[in-house]
């Protein structure tokens, strides 16, 4: 029976951080879209203005895959909606494939909730692929909404090239 | 009719609410507005803002008369774990008889540049399905579609299943 711990990532942790992204990218089959650094994440997590938190899962050595102690992550960050205030926001979640069904995703996501109502926030949102059954489905067990299914919203994204022509008067 | 962009200041919160209940109208979702301006205030202008708002204001007719709030975008930072920081557009909204005037667009070039001066990877937000005049605006300068593109659903977890999921389950 495996035992692990689940605490708040510290400026060490963003190695694995980016290795636990890059797997979940690899499922996700784009693991070359992946540009972000160690060093980006270090700025970006840990400096004045934090841009993301992270909850990392940790398994004694003795339990440990290849020697990563690190086997999980929930990346996550605080949005605002305009009719009800504060959110959170689930940006990742992985745990790797060799320590599922031992609780570790459930109670990632217990923590998150606390989290999320500790900082009185009214809800938690994140987005699923369409395609990802398994996951829909570990969502709506727990009482999540298909919120693009009940309200048809769409998610638009604008890049870089076209928000410079943009800024061009 | 002359106007001019700025950062919203603790002052705005009470235009900044009755523009978000304006766009929850024409949304036909006005009771569904639950925020106070107290909330606007706190979650705004604190420690640590949760959102940022550029306000678009026009100048009264007479020189004594107060320059009008018309129209506003609201925004944050998220982090894309594959690129890093992004700019997310949550609310955009220029009062109807104000449109047509180019306020609009330069709400969308001001927050572009703001997103290229804070170093972002790209810009951000949802639209609702039927909502073809703003899909038709986005589209024309560059939006893409990722609801389309790559088949992603938005999903919630409201403040009953966060309170369920965080009890500790019975021994």
């Amino acid at each position: 029976m495996a035992s692990f711990i689940l605490r708040k990532a510290e400026p060490n942790d963003v190695s694995d951080i980016l290795r636990l992204i890059k797997e979940l990218a690899k499922f996700e089959e784009m693991e070359e879209k992946v540009m972000l650094t160690e060093k980006d994440l270090l700025n970006d997590g840990f400096g004045d203005h934090p841009f993301y938190h992270c909850l990392v899962a940790e398994v004694p050595k003795e339990q440990s895959s290849e020697g990563y102690t690190v086997i999980g992550f929930a990346m996550y960050y605080f949005t605002y909606d305009p009719w009800i205030g504060k959110l959170l926001y689930l940006e990742d979640f992985y745990v790797m494939q060799g320590f599922r069904g031992l609780g570790i995703g459930s109670q990632i996501l217990k923590v998150l909730s606390e989290t999320a109502v500790k900082t009185r926030c009214s809800s938690m949102h994140f987005i699923v692929a369409e395609n990802n059954t398994k996951s829909i489905e570990f969502y709506k067990r727990r009482g999540a909404s298909d919120l693009s299914s009940e309200e048809g919203w769409r998610l638009f994204e604008i890049e870089k090239e076209d928000l410079l022509k943009m800024t061009a008067k | 009719m002359e106007y001019k962009l700025r950062k919203a200041e603790p002052r705005d919160v009470s235009d900044i609410l009755r523009l978000v209940k304006e766009l929850a109208k024409y949304e036909e979702m006005e009771h569904q507005v639950t925020l106070t301006e107290k909330e606007l205030l706190e979650d705004g202008f604190g420690d640590t803002p949760f959102y940022h708002c550029i306000i678009a204001e026009i100048q009264g007719e007479t020189s004594s008369d107060d320059p009008k709030v018309v129209g506003f975008v609201m925004y944050y930072f998220t982090y894309d774990p594959w690129v890093g920081k992004q700019l997310y557009l949550e609310e955009f909204y220029v009062m109807d008889q104000y449109r047509g005037l180019g306020i609009g667009s330069e709400l969308l070039r001001h927050i572009s540049d703001l997103a290229m001066k804070t170093r972002c990877t790209g810009m951000m937000f949802v639209v609702a399905e039927n909502n073809e005049p703003s899909v038709q605006f986005y589209k024309r300068r560059g939006a893409e579609d990722l609801s389309q593109e790559e088949g992603w659903r938005l999903f919630r977890f409201d403040k009953n299943s966060l309170v369920k999921m965080s009890t500790p389950a019975e021994e």
